[in-house]
């Protein structure tokens, strides 16, 4: 009897808090957020699911948590090795920033950067909307936070998971878990938060403005570009030599032609596999005694400042750039700029159809969606290295 | 926390000015990349599709081209020995 009461004592129900049954809820939210709205639903099914599984008490003294990480300890003048948990071992791409690099590959070998080579000047619309980062740098240090934890919320503007979780691993890696939730939620509610401003920002007859059809870009241009830009961006921000290296690795793989199958591999299997072990293994950090505090409570409403700043730091400056053009952009196309591919130029296809049903901006709005992700990735450079 | 905050705007106007620089010149780049490679397809022309007609062992693209060659092949074998045992196929006496 005794050892049945002693075991009534280890379930989850005796140690369950009112935390871990709101984390758990809001796994269970995230799950059916993808299930039924089709929100993001390879990130948040395996995030929720992660949320629920980590937010079960464990029992005290065995390893079963991501933060029960392996141990070296010194016990009787001999060295102990002490393994971590299972969940900790998967966690370890997350805190060691292993996973979002083998997520860039995969984004390389599956990006067709055709419509910006078509178009370059709508890679300067990709620049525009990294200012939803810096700006909410300056947020986060104004609400007290330090500059490395400012640095790693102010990159969730950039709208790129990967970034995020990448740059928070190395700059504050105890926010690790509300920053990754927060860009993710942030990044499936893409088609709810961007809208409403791109629609203030801009009159009907811009959103009405027709863009000429892309050209046609050779093939040397596609093998040229990725490491003609790899070049270009780390020299001048070595810090994204990591990411960026990655995303134009990919990116060659696919426009060489002659590596299809390594290209195959990365866009298909691996990045499903790390997209999988990421997006569990974030959810699983996200406990209720880490995540349940009022610094998250800030850093998902700066979270989302930074994503309406960068929306309307790209619009604002495809308007800008329409006072010299004579070929016009649709301003619409500059709330694309901030990454979130391929979320972003999709709500820019929905919201100029709405205006005109056969104006197809997705395309053009592709090109600035991808400098974002280039953008971002220089953004988080110069902050690591800079906060570093 | 002044300070805090004069840093940090150094920090986030330098950032802003590396990102646009990098992404400007890459813009550059791109819009001059069609004329340096017309300057180079003088001397080296741009073969249309030239890996993809290669049959790189580590390649998933079907090499249709081969494949019709050696359906071609054997319909040419085939009706070739239909002629050498039917001579009046030919129209031959």
């Amino acid at each position: 009897m005794d050892i049945l009461f002693e075991f009534l004592q280890t379930t989850g129900f005796t140690s369950i808090t009112v935390g871990n049954t709101v984390m758990i809820l809001i796994g269970i939210i995230f799950i059916s957020l993808a299930i039924v709205k089709d929100y993001e639903p390879l990130l948040l099914v395996p995030i929720g699911m992660g949320a629920v599984v980590g937010n079960i008490p464990v029992i005290a003294g065995m390893s079963l948590s991501v933060y029960d990480t392996h141990q070296w300890i010194l016990k009787d003048g001999i060295v102990e090795y002490i393994p971590g948990s299972v969940l900790s071992y998967i966690y370890f791409g997350v805190s060691q920033g292993l996973y979002p690099p083998l997520i860039f590959l995969g984004i390389g070998a599956m990006t067709d950067f055709s419509t910006m080579l078509s178009n370059p000047k709508l890679v300067l619309l990709g620049a525009a909307a990294q200012v939803g980062v810096f700006i909410t740098f300056l947020g986060a240090i104004y609400l007290n936070f330090d500059m490395s934890e400012a640095g790693a919320i102010g990159i969730i503007g950039g709208a790129d998971g990967p970034t995020a979780i990448f740059l928070s691993a190395k700059l504050a890696p105890h926010l690790l878990g509300a920053i990754a939730i927060a860009a993710y939620s942030y990044m499936a509610l893409v088609p709810v938060i961007q809208p409403p401003i791109m629609k203030l920002l801009t009159t009907r007859e811009e959103r009405l403005i027709r863009m000429k059809p892309p050209r046609k870009v050779s093939k040397r241009e596609k093998m040229i570009f990725p490491i003609a830009a790899f070049l270009i961006s780390t020299m001048i921000a070595p810090g994204a030599i990591v990411l960026l290296g990655m995303l134009f690795f990919g990116n060659l793989l696919k426009e060489s032609l002659v590596t299809e199958r390594l290209a195959n591999s990365a866009r298909t299997a691996m990045i499903d596999i790390v997209t999988i072990l990421l997006g569990f293994s974030v959810g699983a950090s996200t406990q209720a005694d880490t995540f349940l505090r009022p610094q998250s409570m800030l850093i998902f409403g700066l979270g989302a400042l930074s994503f309406a700043i960068a929306t309307a730091g790209g619009l604002l400056f495809a308007k800008f750039m329409n006072l010299f053009l004579t070929d016009k952009i649709n301003p619409l196309v500059g709330a694309a700029g901030v990454s979130a591919v391929p979320d972003s130029a999709r709500v820019v296809q929905m919201v100029g159809q709405q205006e005109d049903p056969h104006n197809f901006l997705l395309m053009h709005a592709m090109a600035p969606n991808v400098a974002g992700v280039i953008g971002s990735a220089i953004a988080a450079g110069v902050l690591w290295s800079v906060l570093t | 926390m002044g300070s805090a905050i004069g840093q940090g705007v150094s920090i986030a106007l330098a950032g802003m000015a590396i990102v646009a620089v990098a992404l400007t010149l890459i813009s550059l780049f791109i819009a001059a990349l069609p004329h340096m490679l017309n300057v180079v397809a003088r001397f080296w022309p741009e073969v249309e599709e030239p890996h993809a007609k290669k049959s790189h062992p580590e390649s998933l693209v079907p090499d249709n081209d081969a494949v019709l060659a050696a359906i071609g092949y054997v319909l040419h074998c085939e009706f070739q020995k239909q002629l050498q045992h039917d001579p009046q196929a030919t129209g031959k006496n």
